[in-house]
């Protein structure tokens, strides 16, 4: 009995003792919350510098009381590290502060389009092995530099990170939900058949501008889609929201375009074929009639989806033009007839041949402002 | 001078008007006397030592020379009683008579010819008016003392069926016995020649009232507590249950105390086992005094575990509903708290107004408990685990509110816990035993200085103060007091698993404490029933309680020997009275 009472005592002990290295006990207040991190290429072709944002403590302070600094202070401050990799641009960084630089507060990560692949390879898998990240923060492409994006400030958030986070989560607060997390973007870098997209923050006077994705095929940075096909790109991924389409011969427009879109392929004589079936609903709006007849919205509908399958054909050839395949045709492929995609070495030389069609249905559901 | 003759009784007793011959202890006395007359005379020092010597030697000389009269040739033993009240008188007097409540007095039963009788109680435990009018006068009265003279052996039951009418009167013959029961209020009247002494039952003690419950308060339920009178406690009961299955066994613990202990059960429902093990662990019991209900907690408790095994409660409703269940119910005298047996964890977690009110209610009720033990427990030690160890696991406004509010805080967050759980404690204890005016002020005191100026003085952030004000209405919504102690330490240990391991610190405690509870068990039934094990029907009554008709069952756990308690009613009477119809008719007659 006293044996087993000796052996409890030292499972406890032992326990206790052993996990000592799975903690580290320091007040948050006695931390630099680093909300979002830029990386941008450094001025060595081999080095990237890391910028590290976190919020002020007068704005942490004033966070706490719910009152903003009101003197146009900015209510942010970052600390700049370049090295070869992400632990030495760190080291240097938290050489420059007095307070624990700590990332397990991280909400967005804000890299480069200039970022070369194997610079943005080696950041990436950086990040992915720093332990208290939860592989959740946001990530955003910025173009040229990631520190213009987070100097950048917003009337509507006191830090960029709280901006990204309001406007992510929000599905509704966006014309196509393109938020990526970290995790989401991992997960496409190593699923073969698919590529990684990003949206990217643009910065104006008033904030930022979000409403082009950039694409990406591995790390190697491609191109980005304009305003307009970035939202036929959610349409095709069943991402719109708020997407509208103007109509001139009814002067009419057809709002909040969302629905689904399932893609499917198959092989017909060794060639691979992918369909999308796009379903969307939406409320007619701004119509000149006084009224709307069946045989009219009919019309209407027919000539949106027309218009949809068009737009949504169009970005598909762009993408297929610069062999990148954002969709995941390749993935949905690889799942549906995993044989022909195995027979396929490299799947984007493959994805430019294929034969896509779009099939789009809208179904106008409401009838908004009738005049 | 006292007119009864001494020269019939033999033995040791000395023919009158000669002098005494003194026995040892009268010599040596005499001895001791001479030794301080001559310490006086010889030295100056104190001799306040040889007078205490002396005076107790005078009381043993007393105690060995009444004892000596009983030493008639014949008699059994000492601790049988001679028949001989002037023996009696001197016992007595000699022994518990020296103490200024204890009232001895002699008197003459019959009007015409007269028997010597001696008659004893305490002054306070019994009623007076029972002693004056119900025995002393009626027995002065007495017109037929003669039979008593003729034969004095059966004195006793001629005085028992014809004279006295006291209620409850029983015979005794044994010292020992005689004067526990005079110690407990009753009155012992010896009658010259008869060995049997008559033990009259006058017992009146000065009572508190019966009250309100202070600790258990209900709001529609029953508005009755127990009072210090043990008698008192089983009349409450025997109120509620007025079924003849309804048992008091008496047993005696303590010898010293010889405190009257009670063992209640509800013969037919109560499994049979169960009340001989309570009984025989009370048996088991070997302590001088017993003054309190809890001290019998221990013994009946299986192990010294922080959470209470029996249910210890001031309402009379409680106890009367666990007998009904099957639990056995244990009364101490003195103590206003009753026990009741075996006890789970739910049950603590159990009132009145749970049963009082709808099922609804009642349910919503032991949920916001439940609520209230996790916030009260989990809410500190979250803080400390989430804002020190694991931040990344806070939303990001959460954190930076947290963290802007412990700016300039000197101390990391388990300080702030300690300083102000141990600011609660003491305002807590200090507040407890005060006049009910002054902890108001008090409590008034410490929520608003205290905390407004601790907060000041930046000592402890706000959140804090918001955290422990919510902790400490969460322990305390236990509806039984004892429940919430185990809480408050356990309180502690799970701080310190958060501080050194953060959640999974407080997950690994919450293991600890949930495996402890679940190896408890308490007269052969498992503390956490009926979760553990899980025993579905027995669900109905735990944090959801069903409606009265759906619990048809006593409870498992307690192996009743009758487990149903209600029978099922196959059709419901009268759910729709024809109202109207009889209405009808009723007008129709009229007219």
């Amino acid at each position: 009995m006293k044996l087993k009472r000796w052996l409890q005592a030292f499972a406890v002990a032992a326990l206790t003792v052993g996990l000592t290295g799975c903690w580290g006990n320091r007040p948050v207040n006695d931390r630099i919350l680093v909300l979002c991190m830029g990386i941008d290429p450094a001025k060595s072709p081999q080095q990237f510098t890391v910028i590290f944002q976190a919020p002020t403590p007068s704005a942490v302070t004033n966070s706490s009381q719910g009152s903003s600094s009101g003197s146009g202070q900015s209510e942010v401050f970052a600390v700049k590290g370049t090295g070869r990799g992400l632990e030495a641009a760190f080291n240097e960084a938290q050489a420059q502060v007095s307070k624990d630089l700590y990332l397990g507060q991280l909400q967005l990560v804000v890299i480069s389009d200039k970022m070369k692949p194997e610079l943005l390879h080696r950041a990436i898998e950086s990040l992915r092995s720093i332990g208290p990240l939860d592989k959740t923060p946001y990530i955003v492409v910025a173009k040229n530099s990631a520190f213009k994006v987070l100097q950048q400030s917003s009337p509507q958030a006191k830090f960029p990170s709280l901006y990204f986070i309001s406007l992510f989560g929000c599905v509704s607060c966006q014309t196509d939900a393109i938020g990526v997390r970290f995790w989401q973007y991992l997960v496409r870098l190593t699923t073969s058949g698919v590529d990684p997209f990003l949206p990217v923050a643009l910065p104006f006077s008033q904030g930022y501008r979000v409403d082009q994705v950039a694409l990406y095929r591995g790390y190697q940075y491609v191109t980005t889609l304009d305003p307009v096909q970035t939202m036929n790109f959610g349409i095709l991924e069943g991402l719109s929201h708020k997407v509208s389409l103007f109509l001139p011969r009814w002067q009419a427009t057809i709002a909040f375009l969302t629905g689904p879109s399932r893609l499917t392929t198959q092989v017909v004589d060794g060639h691979v074929q992918a369909r999308f079936n796009v379903r969307l609903t939406a409320t007619l709006q701004g119509i000149s009639s006084s009224s709307v007849t069946p045989i009219e919205l009919s019309q209407i509908s027919q000539r949106a989806s027309e218009i949809i399958a068009q737009r949504c054909t169009a970005v598909i050839r762009q993408t297929q033009h610069d062999d990148v395949d954002p969709f995941g045709i390749g993935r949905m492929l690889s799942w549906q007839h995993p044989n022909t995609f195995h027979r396929f070495a490299d799947w984007h030389k493959e994805y430019p041949k294929i034969h896509v069609i779009v099939h789009c249905v809208v179904k106008i559901t409401s009838v908004g402002t009738v005049s | 001078m006292w007119p009864f003759s001494r020269k019939t009784h033999s033995g040791p007793r000395l023919a009158d008007n000669a002098t005494p011959e003194k026995g040892p202890a009268g010599r040596l006395m005499d001895n001791l006397k001479t030794a301080e007359q001559t310490l006086e005379d010889i030295t100056e020092i104190d001799h306040g030592l040889v007078k205490d010597l002396i005076t107790e030697t005078k009381t043993f000389s007393k105690r060995l020379e009444s004892l000596s009269q009983d030493l008639i040739p014949g008699h059994k033993s000492l601790d049988e009683f001679s028949g001989d009240i002037d023996g009696a008188y001197d016992r007595l007097k000699n022994t518990v008579g020296q103490s200024p409540d204890i009232i001895i007095r002699r008197f003459f039963i019959g009007h015409g010819p007269q028997v010597p009788a001696l008659l004893a109680f305490v002054d306070g435990l019994a009623d007076n008016q029972m002693i004056d009018q119900d025995t002393i006068a009626l027995m002065q009265r007495y017109q037929d003392a003669q039979v008593l003279i003729q034969s004095p052996q059966t004195a006793h039951q001629v005085i028992h069926d014809a004279v006295t009418s006291v209620g409850h009167a029983t015979v005794e013959t044994q010292w020992s016995k005689l004067v526990i029961d005079l110690m407990g209020g009753n009155t012992i009247v010896f009658i010259q020649g008869c060995p049997q002494v008559l033990v009259l039952d006058t017992v009146k003690y000065p009572a508190r009232a019966i009250s309100a419950p202070m600790t258990e308060r209900a709001v529609k339920g029953p508005q009755e507590a127990f009072n210090e009178v043990i008698l008192t406690q089983m009349n409450l009961i025997r109120r509620r249950i007025k079924s003849p299955n309804l048992h008091f066994d008496p047993v005696k613990i303590g010898q010293l105390s010889q405190t009257l202990v009670v063992v209640a059960h509800v013969e037919g429902v109560t499994n049979p086992e169960l009340v001989i093990a309570t009984k025989r662990r009370l048996a088991a019991i070997n302590i001088a005094n017993l003054e309190y209900s809890n001290t019998l907690a221990e013994s009946l408790s299986s192990s010294r575990s922080l959470f209470p095994q029996v249910r210890s409660t001031e309402r009379a409703d409680i106890v009367a509903r666990d007998l009904a269940l099957g639990k056995v119910a244990i009364m101490v005298d003195n103590t206003p708290y009753a026990i009741t047996v075996p006890a789970t964890f739910m049950d603590f977690y159990q009132t009145t107004d749970d049963y009082t009110a709808s099922f609804w209610e009642a349910s919503l009720e032991r949920l916001v408990r439940l609520l209230g033990l996790f916030v009260g427990l989990l809410l500190p030690p979250l803080y400390i685990a989430l804002s020190s160890v694991d931040p990344e696991l806070l939303p990001t406004k959460l954190v930076i509110t947290i963290a802007g509010s412990r700016v300039g805080i000197p101390f990391p967050p388990i300080f702030e816990v300690i300083i102000m759980w141990s600011i609660i404690e003491i305002l807590r204890e200090a507040a407890i035993r005060l006049p009910k005016g002054l902890s108001t002020t008090l409590g008034t005191i410490g929520a608003i200085v205290v905390g407004t100026a601790i907060v000041k003085a930046a000592l402890v952030s706000d959140i804090m103060i918001v955290i422990i004000t919510l902790t400490a209405l969460g322990l305390f919504t236990s509806p039984v007091y004892e429940m919430a102690v185990p809480w408050r330490i356990l309180f502690w240990f799970v701080i310190l698993a958060a501080y050194l391991l953060g959640i999974y610190g407080i997950i690994l405690s919450l293991i600890i404490i949930l495996a402890h509870l679940a190896s408890l068990e308490n007269f052969g039934v498992p503390y956490l029933s009926p979760f553990g094990p899980l025993r579905v029907r027995d669900l109905k009554d735990s944090w959801i309680r069903f409606p009265e008709a759906k619990m048809r069952h006593r409870p498992t756990y307690l192996r009743s020997v009758s487990p149903i308690q209600r029978s099922v009613q196959k059709e419901p009477p009268m759910v729709y009275p024809q109202l109207h119809q009889t209405q009808k008719e009723h007008f129709d007659d009229e007219t």
